[in-house]
């Protein structure tokens, strides 16, 4: 309201008539727009163009602040509870995300209230040169962790370089921060295969963008080898590597679709490799005019991981979720797991879930989860959770 | 395969001298005037969108790796997306602060610059002021000439075509001027209520008075409280017209209107908003004849 105190008052009035309502636009990003009409015959002429200046450049910044970083705080509250076969879970007083229920189930937040995660996030450009990330969490009520640190080498043309611990460009789940899930929890695949923490270690990457009409993105890495269910060898020489191939399409203006392909391999700590591959598959599209935030979005992922060595395995699942939003502030979803391909009943499990969400605006939402969960040997685990997510300061928009 | 290497060699043509990737419509209109032949332009906001919030699609990113200027409205306007877009095209040509970068904010007359305590408690507040201010003529005028000195600066061999571009435009722009003010002179004093904040520049040019909006706060969907308060306001103002954005439901604003008895408008913000626009010219064209008959 104080934009009232900033307008001139004036008195009159006129009357005008409504037109119809207008209709959205028709035009495609690609459609060149018009040059403006030619002048009048009476014209006056030219302006004196060579005493235009050009403006001044901005400081160079990613995000606005100066010479400040731009910082962040993200906090993530729970409230819920768990049945384990019917029976009232007890309260997961550690904060973060303990041990499952039963085996193949995912992380459990037990009955009662909890923290989910709080994380620090600082970004700026270091130079000229180098952008740097650092994403400090705070799982729970106990200690922090690095959850991201790296600096990014930026003033090659279509070539990222990012040295640091980062998270594996591994499908999209991997990717994503928690925060910036539409569920409360991750899938029960990427769960099993890189465990609650997924796929995120000390790494050398480059991103390159391909030139194609298309975006079209190659990323490869190599980590430390250290994800504790897939690789950790122990061994000097180690190493996880990865490959990520990530292509997305206008269908429309829109409508996009996304289509990516991942694999990753390393040294386990069985005497063997544990080789993992994904494809993931999103589709998004929204409405015009008033419609824009009338958002479909339907995400899909597989993975495989094939372990050798003593304990080989091999465990494969897909989660799929739909979303849909009713307006800018609400939106609802559900998403299905299915855990077990090529595994043997101890390693099959599923799971229903639907959420709810209420944004009052991009910078704090409630999530209501409620879940059920089909685990071996016929256990069930039933949940209803509610989130809170909050974020303070200048946060960077997530990834598309 | 066939299909895979003729929409790469597509992708590689590149027949004008620059590039120039756009924020949104208008920013695309008027490059296109001032730039003529000699450039090429593409946009990233579709005119009937809000422009606070466009998906950072991945195929963006490729437009703006392909860029030699990017313009911006600025004044944290793309600030929930084109820096995601700028660090994805991976194009230090086009980075913030560098000589491709075009932030035209820099070059305009802004009003409602926020004083005092900012933070978030007051909605989506831009601190540098109302971006909006594409919707004031005069300012257009001023972005066409940014526009050409930065094309002159990068591509001098054809800075005697922007010179006479800009000259057309400038031209166009006074004579439309004159017929636009002559429209709205009847109009001077008249009490109008926002969605948003969109239409103030128009509103401030043409010496319309926005006594409030349909919104609380800036971003933030109507309350009924609020929704009672500016009501009764408007009521008391004498209120035409509630200004209803294409990307905002009409809707909202009729509880207001039968309290006030405004009329609502779904007024046009953008070139592009509907289909009939194409120009910047023509985006004054529709808002005064909408207002003004």
């Amino acid at each position: 309201m104080f934009l009232l105190s900033l307008l001139p008052a004036f008195a009159g009035e006129a009357a005008p008539s409504a037109p119809p309502e207008a209709p959205p636009a028709a035009s495609t990003p690609a459609e060149p727009v018009p040059a403006a009409p030619p002048p009048p015959a009476d014209a006056p002429p030219p302006p004196d163009f060579s005493a235009i200046a050009a403006p001044e450049p901005a400081p160079q910044q990613i995000f606005p602040g100066m010479m400040n970083p731009s910082m962040s705080f993200n906090g993530l509250f729970l409230a819920g509870a768990q049945l384990n076969d019917g029976e009232l879970a007890a309260p997961h007083l550690g904060g973060e995300a303990g041990e499952s229920a039963f085996p193949m189930a995912g992380e459990s937040y037990g009955t009662g209230l909890n923290v989910q995660e709080m994380e620090l996030q600082i970004l700026s450009n270091v130079d000229p040169y180098f952008r740097a990330n650092v994403v400090l969490a705070i799982p729970g009520l106990e200690g922090i962790e690095i959850e991201e640190g790296y600096v990014q080498l930026v003033s090659i043309p279509a070539t990222t370089v990012t040295i640091g611990k980062v998270k594996g460009a591994f499908g999209r789940e991997n990717l994503t921060h928690t925060h910036a899930l539409l569920t409360v929890d991750k899938s029960l695949v990427g769960q099993a295969i890189f465990g609650g923490e997924g796929l995120n270690d000390v790494a050398v990457n480059a991103a390159v963008l391909l030139p194609t009409p298309w975006y079209s993105e190659v990323t490869a890495q190599v980590d430390r080898g250290s994800n504790e269910l897939l690789f950790n060898s122990g061994k000097p020489e180690g190493f996880g590597y990865l490959a990520h191939w990530k292509n997305q399409f206008d269908l429309s203006y829109d409508t996009s679709a996304e289509l990516g392909v991942s694999g990753t391999a390393g040294e386990n700590d069985a005497g063997g490799w544990s080789k993992v591959g994904g494809v993931d598959l999103t589709l998004k599209s929204h409405g015009r005019g008033r419609h824009q935030f009338n958002r479909v979005i339907w995400q899909s992922e597989f993975m495989f991981m094939s372990r050798d060595g003593a304990d080989a395995r091999d465990l494969g699942g897909v989660y799929s979720t739909l979303e849909y939003s009713l307006d800018s502030r609400v939106w609802v979803g559900a998403r299905y797991d299915y855990l077990g391909i090529a595994a043997g009943a101890e390693d099959q499990a599923q799971a229903a879930s639907a959420i709810f969400v209420f944004a009052p605006t991009e910078f704090s939402a409630f999530r209501v989860q409620a879940q059920r969960q089909w685990v071996p040997g016929g256990h069930t685990v039933d949940s209803v959770v509610g989130q809170l997510d909050f974020t303070i300061g200048v946060h960077p928009a997530h990834s598309y | 395969m066939t299909l895979l290497l003729s929409l790469i060699v597509a992708s590689g043509e590149a027949n004008a001298t620059v590039n120039i990737v756009t924020s949104t419509q208008d920013l695309a209109a008027l490059a296109t005037a001032v730039g003529g032949s000699d450039v090429k332009v593409d946009y990233i906001a579709r005119g009937d969108l809000d422009p606070h919030f466009v998906d950072a699609k991945p195929s963006y990113m490729v437009k703006l790796a392909q860029a030699d200027l990017v313009l911006a409205v600025g004044m944290e306007m793309e600030v929930g997306w084109m820096p995601s877009l700028l660090t994805g095209a991976r194009n230090p040509k086009v980075a913030q602060g560098s000589a491709g970068y075009l932030d035209l904010s820099s070059t305009v007359k802004k009003i409602e610059v926020p004083s005092g305590s900012i933070d978030r408690s007051r909605g989506d507040l831009h601190p540098e002021g109302n971006p909006h201010y594409w919707l004031d003529p005069e300012n257009g005028r001023l972005m066409a000439r940014a526009i050409a000195a930065k094309l002159t600066a990068l591509d001098s061999a054809h800075s005697a075509d922007y010179a006479k571009n800009l000259a057309t435009f400038e031209s166009t722009l006074t004579t439309k001027e004159a017929g636009w003010a002559a429209k709205m002179a009847p109009l001077k004093g008249s009490n109008v209520i926002g969605y948003h904040s969109t239409f103030n520049y128009f509103c401030h040019v043409y010496g319309m008075n926005v006594i409030g909006f349909v919104e609380p706060k800036p971003g933030i969907p109507p309350t009924p409280a609020h929704t009672l308060e500016i009501g009764q306001a408007g009521k008391a103002a004498g209120v035409k017209w509630i200004f209803v954005e294409p990307y905002k439901d009409p809707k909202d604003a009729g509880p207001i209107a039968s309290m006030t008895g405004a009329k609502v408008l779904a007024m046009p913000t953008s070139v592009g908003a509907e289909t009939t626009i194409k120009t910047y010219f023509d985006l004054f064209d529709a808002l005064v004849s909408r207002v003004a008959g």
